[in-house]
């Protein structure tokens, strides 16, 4: 009997412990929850989103993004560029120390940049600082980058986050990506591969130590599960939650819930090397059949934006009235003789089935290729929608086999890493150019536009290209700025969305605490 | 039985060499190029090209079987996305599944064999309907949906157990907190389809003639339900429990996204969509011999329970 007594007092003790209510939150533990598993934190190797945003943490660059995406001073306290755009001398702070205790002096950097532009590394922020002829150190607190030839986005490159020289070579390039060490204010405390990351503030931080102590960024992929952890207190904040999750947060007085104009771009691209999809004819008629305006903002609600610029709002130029006043509308019965036409004409064959392809991993566009889908149908164009996993359907695109697609798009804020890449020819450095499109004119303005630094100047290139490429020639059709919606506790102060390459949670602007 | 356990391991080389023919083999033609997928939006062709050669993408396919193969049986297959040996990255991802399957077999064993065998001897009492109907709507219902429940009712409404993630290995309270919830989800299914096993072959056993001689004796009923019964009733409620723990070590794919439980389920998907070839390749085979491991061990379960069984 005693026995009997003794065991149930101690199951139930067991019991009690087991189930106790959730750990209360304490105010410098933060939680966050992000969409995927972050694999690899090498800042020279992250050009995938989620390692990009947790590297840029733990690595600090010499210049940062400010507000309104503004360059301002990093590691770097001023720099000077010349007259001939050619040369950028920056002058390092003194006493900027790696978690490692060592000092950053100009050599990590000049190493941080030769390993990348190393070819047999492989990486792909090359492309984005080939212009550097040569690197100079002039003290250890000088470098001297030299360019071939003058490039206005370079400076963006310079938010590259340093490593330190000795520790990297030391450990080898593997290692370094699993065990960062940079001189951003949070440190690398435990890796625990494909749950949670922790991380702790850099009490030596050149410029702010963070008010978040202990920071935990966990992979929750399923967007369902990321707000039940919300609802729990399990998670601080959390991004990337479905429409149908968001509403709930919306009202509750017990969370925030934050947007911005994101930085990412869906838009409908078409194939210049495939019948019919080059004929303008056919293209202008696709879009006139599709009540793009109508099914965007159901698709999307609030997490997108209907768009008319091929650039998010986010950066310049302001050109999107006039982009959106002289875009194709919707006019069915123009689009349904067009179409007839084009099938006397021989343009679209007799067995014509247009194929429209989309990633499946992206559900608001899936749905808006099955409204559109609908839509042609309606017009008398045969269509279905090719939902595919994304790296199948990648490289189809890159081999030129898909004549209409949809894609998502998200980059640095100048307009140089955009249309560049989309609209210079494919074999003159178009490198993302998958509608194979080619002209004489735009390859001209676009490289003019890379080459000077009067910002007015190249506004003015840029929006030429922009109303060549979208009005005139239709190459691509924008359809949704994705907005960037934050969904966190009521004690969080000072997380304001922003640039979506970053995790704000140290910026020159914020420094994030819970109350 | 040695000799026999021996026979059955050496097995394991001509599978080894089969699933990694016919895997190789795919992993060559579906489209997709790792560098190409891992660059995204920085891809350029040179990019493409210097990864091509860093990951030897350009030798012979021949040459790139062999070194693969003799990779993954040395441990030096490295992946490309992780940038860390493939048998580094699998058995810390291992550790999360066993705990999960084990934890969830043991709950189904637990809960689906008495309830089976009572539903049994007890047929069309209120007990065996109810729970029969249970078990219906266990097998109907998906797993992952199972789970959302559990989440909503134990972690948003009364506020008890986490809701997801891994909190450490089974042995601490956090690790076991963190397990409940996704074993239960996961045993759900398996607990429904063993108790509909167990009562129907308990019900084919019990109108066997050797039964009704023992009750003729005045043998006692627990002893017949149990010892006589039972006992031979067990063999396929163990090939089914076999088959579904060694489905549960291949990961339990939604019930791992539900919640965010970083097993190999959701590791070898991720290499499928990153065409991570040598991660495709490694926890694959590794999977595939966990396989015949565990089939080997239900086979010889079968000697324990039926003397009659013997291996020569």
């Amino acid at each position: 009997m005693k026995n009997k007594f003794l065991i149930l007092l101690l199951l139930s003790l067991f019991l009690f412990s087991m189930f106790s209510a959730v750990q209360a939150q304490e105010t410098e533990r933060f939680v966050m929850g992000i969409e995927d598993e972050v694999s690899n934190l090498d800042p020279g190797e992250t050009t995938i989103s989620v390692n990009e945003r947790v590297a840029s943490l733990i690595f600090d660059g010499l210049v940062e993004y400010g507000e309104a995406n503004k360059i301002v001073p990093g590691i770097a306290e001023d720099w000077t560029i010349s007259e001939d755009g050619l040369e950028y001398t920056f002058n390092l702070r003194e006493g900027v120390m790696f978690h490692n205790g060592q000092e950053l002096t100009a050599a990590d950097v000049e190493y941080t940049y030769n390993r990348i532009l190393n070819p047999d590394y492989g990486s792909g922020l090359r492309a984005k600082i080939e212009s550097i002829e040569s690197i100079e150190v002039i003290d250890d607190y000088t470098i001297k980058f030299t360019l071939s030839e003058p490039y206005a986005p370079f400076i963006l490159a310079m938010t590259f986050g340093i490593v330190p020289e000795e520790y990297a070579e030391e450990v080898g390039d593997d290692e370094l990506g699993r065990n960062p060490i940079g001189a951003g204010p949070f440190k690398m405390e435990e890796w625990d591969a494909g749950n949670q990351i922790i991380l702790s503030a850099f009490e030596n931080h050149w410029n702010k130590v963070p008010n978040i102590k202990e920071l935990v960024i966990r992979s929750i992929p399923e967007s369902a599960t990321q707000a039940m952890e919300l609802r729990s207190g399990g998670i601080d904040f959390g991004v990337n939650l479905d429409v149908g999750q968001l509403e709930s947060f919306t009202d509750n007085p017990d969370y925030q819930v934050k947007s911005a104009a994101g930085a990412g771009i869906n838009f409908l691209g078409f194939n210049f090397e495939m019948e019919p999809t080059h004929e303008r004819k056919f293209r202008e008629a696709v879009l006139q059949a599709v009540p793009f305006d109508q099914i965007i903002p159901q698709i999307f609600g609030i997490l997108g934006e209907r768009a008319y610029s091929m650039l998010p709002p986010t950066i310049w130029p302001e050109e999107r009235e006039f982009l959106k006043e002289n875009a194709v509308g919707f006019d069915p019965q123009a689009a349904a003789q067009k179409f007839e036409e084009l099938k006397a004409d021989g343009v679209i064959p007799e067995d014509y089935v247009a194929q429209i392809y989309v990633s499946n991993s992206r559900p608001n566009q899936v749905k808006t290729a099955e409204a559109m889908v609908t839509a042609l149908n309606q017009s008398g164009l045969k269509a279905e929608v090719n939902s595919m996993e994304f790296g199948t359907m990648w490289d189809m695109l890159g081999r030129g086999e898909i004549g209409m697609f949809f894609l998502r798009f998200v980059s640095d804020p100048d307009p140089d890493y955009w249309l560049y890449r989309f609209f210079k020819s494919p074999d003159e450095g178009g490198s993302l150019n998958r509608a194979f499109y080619s002209d004489e004119e735009v390859d001209q303005w676009l490289e003019e536009a890379r080459a000077i630094s009067d910002q007015a100047k190249r506004e003015e290139l840029y929006n030429k290209v922009l109303r060549k490429v979208l009005i005139e020639d239709l190459v691509f059709h924008p359809l949704a700025h994705s907005t960037q919606i934050y969904v966190m506790q009521d004690n969080v102060r000072e997380l304001e969305p922003g640039n979506s390459l970053l995790i704000p949670l140290v910026t020159p602007t914020a420094n994030v605490y819970k109350e | 039985m040695f000799a026999y356990i021996i026979k059955r391991l050496l097995w394991l080389i001509p599978v080894v060499i089969g699933v990694s023919l016919i895997l190789f083999g795919i992993m060559q033609l579906v489209p997709g190029n790792p560098a190409a997928i891992m660059l995204g939006t920085n891809i350029t062709p040179e990019a493409v090209a210097a990864l091509n050669e860093k990951f030897g993408f350009n030798e012979p396919f021949y040459v790139r079987y062999f070194l693969m193969l003799k990779n993954f049986l040395t441990g030096e297959l490295d992946s490309i996305y992780y940038g860390d040996k493939v048998i580094n990255i699998i058995g810390r991802r291992m550790t999360a599944t066993i705990e999960l399957g084990s934890l969830s077999l043991i709950i189904a064993v637990l809960i689906a064999i008495p309830t089976g065998v009572i539903a049994a001897v007890k047929k069309n009492s209120l007990f065996d309907l109810f729970s029969m109907f249970i078990a219906t709507i266990g097998i109907s219902v998906p797993a992952f949906f199972t789970g959302i429940i559990f989440i909503y009712l134990f972690s948003v409404y009364f506020q008890i157990l986490p809701s997801s993630g891994y909190g450490g290995r089974f042995w601490t309270l956090s690790g076991l907190r963190h397990l409940i919830l996704p074993a239960f989800s996961l045993s759900t299914v398996m607990i429904a389809s063993t108790s509909r096993l167990t009562r129907s072959s308990m019900l084919d056993i019990m109108k066997e003639d050797y039964l009704v001689t023992a009750r003729s004796k005045g043998v006692a009923e627990k002893i017949i339900i149990l010892k006589h019964a039972f006992r031979n009733a067990l063999i396929p409620i163990i090939t089914n429990i076999g088959n579904q723990l060694a489905m549960m070590f291949g990961g339990a794919i939604l019930i791992e996204s539900v919640f965010a439980w970083p097993g190999v389920g959701r590791l070898a998907v991720k290499a499928v969509e990153f065409r991570d070839q040598p991660l495709v390749f490694g926890s694959i085979l590794i999977l595939s011999m966990l396989y015949v491991v565990v089939n080997l061990m239900v086979d010889i379960i079968y000697v324990f329970i039926n003397p009659r069984i013997s291996y020569k």
